[in-house]
């Protein structure tokens, strides 16, 4: 199993946490990677799409190239690159007006896109080429009695049309992954909605409104934890948690996990060695495990 | 440095304009709604600020009324959760619809500073994210390797040829002649 790796800027940049708690899991289970040259921007579609659809396309078309010469599928930890890449195969492939522009586009820069790789999240790795069963063979500290919400965000998933890791509405992948350590996922209201991170870049006020709607629900389910695949969504439920206990005069202090960072703590890796940022505390969590 | 836009590039903007209408065809993508909302009551971004209305906005493309929303910012409020996307039963691509309209809309400058910024941080050095050299040495603590390094000439080369140039001096000429 080996990939072109495609970090992304946010895991790259901001979170390096979260890009060694993934390379020793991928380590762990003989998933290899190598590092991609010469790389742009994946680009993010919240504003690139948004601005133009068609550079959009371009960019990432480029970036996959990359990826062709190397002669390696794509593997991200970032849902926001593998929502780009997927997009961009599969447009170019179906959309002949859309891929005869790109195409042109991508003559002038001398850049050949043959559509021979695709592209995967981590997660849809672990699931789908490693496998539940030997992943829980890896466990050697099972998190008896952990009950945690598991957030999807919304671009591992959708637009399903283009995405292929679960159902755009009702999966189940991450939800299996997260039990395989032992711990609990609990049903909670509003599972499959945003968690406001996007929609925070350009009103602020407007992202820590839609985190109070989810922080609401995942309050009433009396969990734990909230373990999420994103690094924008773990930026946001984690980092802005305490805004929105601000502007609302609210508690929640509900500690956010990486779901890595809970499988590696299931595979005997001491969660001080990984050395995470986390906003809001997550000893009870640790303590409850007996990991403080 | 003057921002007023010359008449040059107000023509190549307007002919970008006209274009991507044509190509992204909005008012017959939109035809086929028939108003029951499923998209608003997806979306989270109408739950907490109602003033950004998917239903309202596919109905304005639908009916060719489109202009009582496009001198605005609102519809740069979408989170971009596609949950309209999928949930909508006359398969509209909403979500998708309306990043099309955002194309359209930063044509004419109209989009948030934030948008503006990533747009020329991609310019400059080839990502969105705001980068220093300085996170290799974070990155050595975690016994990571460099961080990736970019093209940024790719970025401009890409730039160059959809005219994004021309898409940051529409929205600086929009915040007025200051430099």
């Amino acid at each position: 199993m080996k990939y072109a790796w495609f970090p992304g800027c946010w895991v790259a940049f901001r979170m390096p946490y979260i890009e060694k708690s993934d390379r020793l899991v991928m380590k762990a289970f003989g998933i290899e990677i190598e590092e991609m040259k010469g790389v742009t921007c994946c680009p993010e579609a919240q504003f690139m799409e948004a601005v133009d659809k068609r550079a959009w396309l371009a960019m990432a078309a480029r970036n996959i190239s990359i990826a062709e010469s190397m002669k390696l599928n794509i593997l991200t930890p970032c849902p926001g690159c593998y929502e780009t890449f997927k997009t961009t195969m599969k447009v170019l492939k179906e959309d002949e007006e859309m891929s005869k522009m790109i195409g042109e586009a991508l003559q002038k820069m001398g850049v050949t896109y043959k559509g021979e790789v695709d592209a995967i999240h981590l997660a849809g790795v672990l699931y789908d080429k490693v496998g539940l069963e030997a992943i829980k063979k890896a466990i050697v500290r099972p998190l008896h009695g952990l009950r945690v919400a598991v957030h999807y965000g919304c671009h591992l998933l959708r637009p399903s049309k283009y995405l292929d890791f679960d159902d755009p509405v009702s999966p189940k992948k991450l939800d299996e992954l997260v039990e395989v350590t032992g711990a609990i996922s609990v049903p909670y209201m509003r599972k499959t909605m945003c968690c406001g991170g996007p929609a925070g870049v350009v009103n602020r006020d407007v992202g820590l409104k839609i985190l109070r709607e989810k922080l609401y629900w995942i309050k009433k389910a009396k969990v734990d934890a909230i373990v999420v695949a994103c690094p924008s969504c773990f930026m946001q439920m984690d980092g802005n948690q305490p805004y929105v206990e601000e502007m609302f005069g609210e508690k929640y202090s509900i500690p956010v996990i990486w779901y890595t960072e809970l499988l590696n703590w299931a595979m005997g890796v001491d969660p001080k060695e990984l050395k995470f940022y986390h906003r809001v505390k997550i000893d009870p969590v640790l303590e409850k495990l007996g990991l403080l | 440095m003057s921002k007023v836009i010359s008449e040059k590039i107000m023509d190549k903007l307007a002919e970008d304009i006209k274009r991507l209408v044509e190509i992204y065809d909005l008012e017959k993508k939109a035809a086929f709604c028939y108003q029951c909302g499923t998209c608003s009551g997806s979306c989270p971004v109408f739950m907490v600020q109602p003033e950004y209305n998917p239903r309202k906005m596919i109905e304005s493309l639908a009916n060719g009324t489109w202009q009582s929303f496009i001198n605005s910012e609102v519809a740069w409020m979408c989170s971009m959760c596609h949950l309209c996307l999928e949930r909508c039963p006359q398969r509209i691509e909403v979500s998708e619809i309306l990043a099309e309209v955002r194309n359209i809309l930063a044509r004419r400058g109209i989009m948030p500073d934030i948008i503006a910024e990533k747009l020329e941080r991609v310019l400059k050095t080839g990502i969105s994210a705001p980068y220093s050299a300085l996170i290799d040495k974070r990155r050595a603590r975690y016994g990571l390797p460099s961080a990736p390094k970019f093209d940024a000439e790719a970025a401009k080369v890409i730039f160059d040829i959809f005219a994004l140039n021309h898409v940051l001096t529409a929205k600086r000429s929009r915040e007025g002649g200051e430099a």
